[in-house]
């Protein structure tokens, strides 16, 4: 019988692992050993080693055998350029999870855009690239929804690790038995984000903030017995319109959540309009910030910031530049129906060094009417204004300058019952004063 | 003549501006709030103090050709990223690291080019230690192991 043998290249792998073998009819072979039950038809197989690519399963030909010797070259990878590129990605406990890839046009099933790869721990080596297969730590998955959708984000949350796709956000749990993979859990489904900056997390990982694809804020945070739960916030009549018209080869509509640790509040814009939310509540602030670090006192702090106090940096763009805050408050009508008159507005709180303040109502006197504003009165130093008004329904504005050393802790306003028609009892009948 | 007085509190001192698109009389919340947010204390001014990262004046310089890279305000680009290996700024145009803010040249920035050419998707990082990858839908930039290199994919 002749010998057949396999020359193995390069020799780095020779080391680490990689051997052949003659599928069904030998055991695993070193480079150049030699066997002499080769046959034309059989099919060679080779060893997984890490971080490299295996070669291709070869069929034995007869001029191979006549030859008595083949070569096999591994590939030294880590990630194939066939994968493309991911949407976004994280570290999790020493893992590497990447999501999505972006297509101009909808894959066929399974469709790549949905994709999610996790590497082996503690190397950046994935499933089909360079990962040992049989320490079953990479791995991957696609999301379960149709195969238009796609793989916006990946965030750690607390032991866990969210994946915001355009159609859902399922929560990924490590588990060490059966082997360490992960399981899936669905937390929201049909509701997705647009693109990978619609979602943020705060430092600790515990509380993310994201606007959804229909333009509503929700949380995904620690809810009772420290369940991780997502949380319909709200305010999708002013965060609806950020999204509108997406294109983000333009940039247009793009939602972005920026978290701020320094402050524990999450800035949400779209470039031209800009809110503050935080655990207090949402406000809307005069410049968009897409992105948020703090040098705090690094070299590179005092380089780049020679004139500046605060070593925080960021993608700033000034939206609202005309020194004042700007308030109006709900509709008001002081639980009656009828036609009163505002006599007198009072701002409690402190307004700051040199600070102006104004006070506007609308008013309506038609519930299905539309309100009309009064002019801006201005205020006395002590926070009080007489914009004397009537109506059945008002709004109170409030606008202040300048807008440093501003804290209002409320208003208080003073009114009288100017139409007395629909009162009964004592107030109707009194001459009160 | 007998009058009255309502305080309105409930949006100076929580939630603000209010959730439901539904207005809700008498709530006491606000339906537009200005350069300002929601604190303990009540409603105070504020505007984020942040250094904006193109600065007027301000010029960028590849380390290695000292040519002049132009860094494009587009939302949401660039972006800026805090690694332990320094500040990375992912731009339209690519993805730079800041190696020195040339202090002696303030407000300039020395930049090395890790991956030039436009994106379309925004940028995000994964802090890996030592070798931090972006990645940004249109490029894909890590750490090779093997060739002792970053790698990018487009």
């Amino acid at each position: 019988m002749a010998t057949f043998t396999v020359t193995i290249t390069p020799t780095a792998v020779l080391t680490i692992g990689a051997r052949w073998c003659i599928k069904g009819i030998t055991r695993w072979m070193a480079s150049a050993a030699t066997t002499t039950l080769a046959l034309a038809g059989q099919t060679i197989q080779f060893q997984q080693v890490e971080g490299y690519l295996k070669p291709a399963d070869i069929t034995i030909t007869a001029g191979m055998i006549t030859a008595g010797t083949t070569a096999a070259v591994y590939t030294a990878t880590q990630w194939l350029a066939s994968w493309g590129t991911p949407m976004s990605g994280c570290l999790f406990k020493g893992q590497v999870l990447l999501c999505g890839r972006n297509f101009a046009t909808e894959q066929t099933f399974p469709s790549e855009s949905r994709i999610i790869r996790w590497s082996e721990i503690g190397a950046f080596r994935f499933l089909g690239a360079g990962a040992n297969a049989l320490k079953n730590e990479a791995g991957m998955m696609y999301g379960t929804k149709a195969s238009s959708e796609v793989a916006m984000r990946t965030l750690p949350m607390k032991d866990h690790v969210a994946i915001y796709t355009t159609m859902q956000v399922i929560l990924l749990k490590p588990v060490s038995q059966p082997a360490p993979v992960f399981e899936v859990e669905e937390l929201l489904d049909g509701i997705g984000i647009l693109n990978p900056l619609a979602v943020a997390s705060n430092s600790e990982g515990t509380k993310h903030v994201f606007v959804d694809k229909n333009g509503y804020l929700r949380e995904l945070g620690i809810g009772p017995y420290g369940k991780i739960a997502p949380k319909l916030i709200g305010y999708q009549h002013i965060l609806g319109t950020l999204q509108s018209n997406f294109n983000m080869p333009t940039g247009v509509g793009c939602a972005v959540v920026t978290y701020n640790p320094d402050e524990d509040e999450f800035y949400i814009s779209n470039g031209v309009n800009s809110y503050l939310y935080n655990a207090d509540g949402l406000t809307e602030i005069g410049v968009a910030i897409s992105t948020f670090i703090n040098l705090k006192s690094t070299i590179i702090a005092n380089e780049l910031f020679a004139s500046s106090s605060t070593k925080t940096l960021g993608n700033v763009t000034p939206l609202i530049t005309d020194g004042y805050v700007n308030i109006e408050t709900d509709i008001v009508d002081f639980n009656l129906a009828a036609i009163k008159t505002i006599r007198q507005v009072e701002i409690a709180g402190s307004l700051g060094t040199s600070a102006v303040a104004y006070v506007m109502i609308k008013y309506r006197n038609d519930r299905s009417g539309s309100f009309v504003s009064t002019s801006w009165v201005r205020c006395s130093p002590n926070g009080v204004a007489t914009p004397i008004v009537s109506g059945s329904d008002f709004k109170i504005c409030l606008k202040m300058t300048p807008v440093d050393g501003v804290v209002i802790n409320g208003i208080t306003v003073e009114w009288s019952l100017t139409d007395k028609s629909s009162v009964r009892g004592n107030y109707a009948s009194s001459s009160a004063t | 003549m007998k009058t009255f007085r309502t305080p309105i509190i409930k949006g100076f001192s929580e939630q603000a501006i209010r959730a439901a698109e539904v207005s809700t009389r008498n709530s006491g919340l606000l339906i537009s709030c200005k350069q300002a947010r929601i604190q303990k204390a009540g409603l105070e001014g504020y505007t984020p103090d942040v250094n904006d990262i193109l600065l007027t004046g301000r010029k960028f310089y590849d380390s290695v050709t000292a040519a002049e890279i132009t860094i494009t305000r587009r939302w949401p680009f660039p972006q800026i990223f805090l690694t332990d290996v320094g500040v990375f700024i992912g731009a339209l145009s690519g993805l730079y690291r800041i190696t020195d803010p040339s202090p002696d040249e303030y407000p300039d920035i020395v930049l090395v080019d890790y991956s030039s050419g436009a994106t379309v998707w925004p940028w995000t990082c994964i802090p890996i230690p030592g070798y931090p990858a972006f990645t940004s839908g249109t490029k894909f930039v890590y750490y090779d192991s093997n060739a002792t290199s970053y790698v990018v994919v487009s």
